[in-house]
């Protein structure tokens, strides 16, 4: 088996692809899906994984910068990747690729190559853009792809196909569907311009009962991250909500006056393969009633408590009811741990009447101490892993 | 509206494709009218085959302000002009005029910005050229790219605006036509809309940065 490279996808796949098996990412059109394939390719030649990769649509040197632009270099795997160039014969250039599809456009032409390349066992074969090879190739070429696929199980490689789902004829697409041993969706969201993107899974013939989505977005450089569009931090007033949110993030806007928030926190958080973004709530009273509108659509909640002011415990239990997140993923943060005068955990679950299902994770977010512990926390119960 | 001083009645979500023969000008009679909706604080898309993104901004940037302006680049990367070119909030970049899911991408990047974060709700995207894309790519798969598109200027209520080196009757053209709403023939200094029940004739000409429609029938 191997690593689809993908946040979490290796998950609903059932821990990876195995051997003997194509997966097809099928990307909707006008969103940025093309990186799917690439990151499979990237993830597995880092681990020493023997590669293909069929171009289609630029020549061998204008994909290596496109892998540079999300930090990649796969100049480094000279020996494990082999390029197969589809595009130089496109336009009549001469290509420096050791394989080259003389002509593009005669699906015939790239059997032979597909013969010699597919033979060693556990390659990966990846194809930058299966679609573009039917629109250059026509129908025809879904009976060659066929043929591909039965040679990649019977050699026991692995075949990696991006497809674009332009409006192809119906029947084309069943085809294809049913030649594929797994597919992962890959499309936008948005009424009238695409506004978030999510990928999940289709099709997956090693499973009895595959499924899974995850909203993701890309970051350059990176590759594709997981994305939760909204997390809630709330808590009394000068618990240090502020401070905690710029502790987590990469950017923050905090509109202040006189050195408290009043009106709106914001943060943008990279952390492994996740980008959140972060939103703070006003502590004082009298913004309680905006607060359920702050709150709307947030997916986790950080309750944020001054750990040496026990007196406003009650008031950090009343805002998680005004901002009317019961259900959602929380966790509470314990501030200003570094304090002589801090109680610790134990004493504040106590004193807040917390049951033991909520986790409150000790922080001192001005030396981000702890700050990073409860965003993995609350990232897992909303990913439903804890 | 499609033109400040033409004001002939094409409707918002129209896809217009605009012709005439080499030289005629009607990549510069497009320029004048996205310029015009630049300086009417609106956003164009202008898809470039032929020039780059650098030059098109260069155009409208010493006309107007250029706030509401993003340009989709298909030459630069393919003729190797610069290394490490990327994208930057108004150009975007891609591989070659081939690589139509990249337009894709890169245009509704740029809707994105617009629609959402900057709120623009008057939005056209041009294509300068529709001729260099079917030189890369044969008819149908443009065709696919096309109902795309101008499935996607239909949701926003926008204009798309299509340019044409040459004869819209040569069949090679005809499955394109079906997505377009109006026609603008161009000929000497003439200009033919057909559609939407519209059927009129102009004499233009470019005075200072101005397209000046002269006597319609």
């Amino acid at each position: 088996m191997i690593s689809s490279g993908i946040p979490r996808l290796d998950t609903f796949l059932g821990g990876g692809i195995p051997k003997g098996k194509t997966l097809m990412y099928l990307i909707q059109p006008e969103v940025e899906g093309e990186i799917f394939g690439m990151q499979t390719l990237y993830t597995n030649l880092e681990k020493g994984v023997k590669s293909i990769f069929i171009i289609t649509k630029s020549d061998p040197q204008s994909v290596k910068e496109q892998f540079e632009e999300y930090g990649w270099d796969i100049n480094r795997y000279k020996d494990e990747l082999i390029f197969v160039d589809a595009y130089s014969g496109l336009i009549g250039s001469k290509s420096n690729a050791r394989y080259c599809i003389e002509d593009p456009n005669d699906i015939n032409s790239y059997d032979s190559i597909m013969e010699k390349l597919i033979k060693d066992s556990e390659t990966l074969i990846t194809f930058s853009s299966l679609s573009s090879i039917i629109d250059l190739c026509g129908e025809e070429a879904i009976d060659h792809i066929k043929k591909w696929n039965d040679m990649i199980s019977s050699h026991n490689c692995i075949g990696v196909y991006n497809f674009t789902d332009w409006p192809y004829p119906k029947r084309l697409k069943e085809r294809l569907r049913d030649m594929m041993n797994a597919i992962v969706r890959v499309w936008g969201i948005g009424e009238r311009v695409i506004l978030g993107q999510y990928y999940g899974v289709l099709k997956v013939d090693w499973l009895d009962n595959p499924k899974g989505t995850l909203m993701f977005k890309i970051s350059k450089p990176g590759g594709i991250k997981a994305f939760i569009p909204k997390i809630l931090v709330t808590g009394p007033f000068n618990a240090g909500k502020s401070t905690f949110i710029r502790a987590l993030s990469t950017k923050s806007v905090s509109v202040d006056r006189m050195g408290t928030t009043v009106a709106l926190d914001k943060g943008h958080i990279e952390y492994g393969d996740i980008t959140a973004d972060i939103f703070g709530t006003p502590g004082q009273q009298r913004f309680d009633p905006i607060l359920k509108y702050i709150a709307n659509e947030a997916m986790g909640v950080f309750l944020i408590v001054d750990s040496t002011k026990p007196e406003s415990f009650s008031r950090a239990k009343s805002m998680l009811e005004k901002t009317k997140v019961k259900g959602l993923p929380l966790i509470v943060v314990a501030n200003k741990q570094d304090m002589k005068n801090a109680l610790d955990i134990e004493e504040i679950r106590k004193k807040m009447q917390l049951p033991e299902s909520i986790e409150i994770v000790p922080a001192n977010a001005l030396n981000k101490e702890g700050v990073f512990e409860a965003f993995e926390k609350l990232i897992k119960k909303i990913e439903g892993r804890e | 509206m499609f033109y400040s001083k033409l004001d002939i009645g094409i409707p918002k979500g129209s896809n217009i494709l605009l012709s005439g023969p080499p030289m005629s000008g009607v990549s510069t009679m497009v320029k004048y009218i996205s310029l015009d909706a630049l300086k009417r604080k609106e956003a164009v898309i202008y898809i470039s085959t032929k020039e780059t993104g650098e030059r098109v901004q260069k155009w409208f940037s010493e006309r107007t302000e250029i706030d509401g302006l993003g340009i989709v680049d298909c030459i630069s990367k393919s003729l190797r002009l610069k290394t490490n070119i990327e994208d930057n909030k108004s150009i975007k970049f891609v591989s070659s005029s081939v690589d139509l899911t990249g337009i894709s991408v890169k245009y509704s990047n740029l809707l994105e910005r617009f629609w959402n974060v900057e709120e623009y709700r008057d939005i056209r995207i041009v294509i300068d050229s529709l001729s260099t894309l079917l030189m890369y790519s044969n008819v149908q798969t443009v065709f696919r790219f096309l109902h795309i598109l101008t499935g996607r200027i239909k949701k926003i209520e926008g204009y798309g605006l299509f340019i044409l080196d040459g004869n819209p009757e040569d069949p090679q053209v005809a499955p394109v036509k079906q997505l377009i709403d109006v026609l603008a023939i161009i000929e000497k200094n003439k200009i033919i809309f057909v559609g939407f029940g519209i059927n009129r004739e102009y004499e233009f000409r470019i005075e200072g940065d101005e397209l000046i429609f002269g006597g319609g029938r």
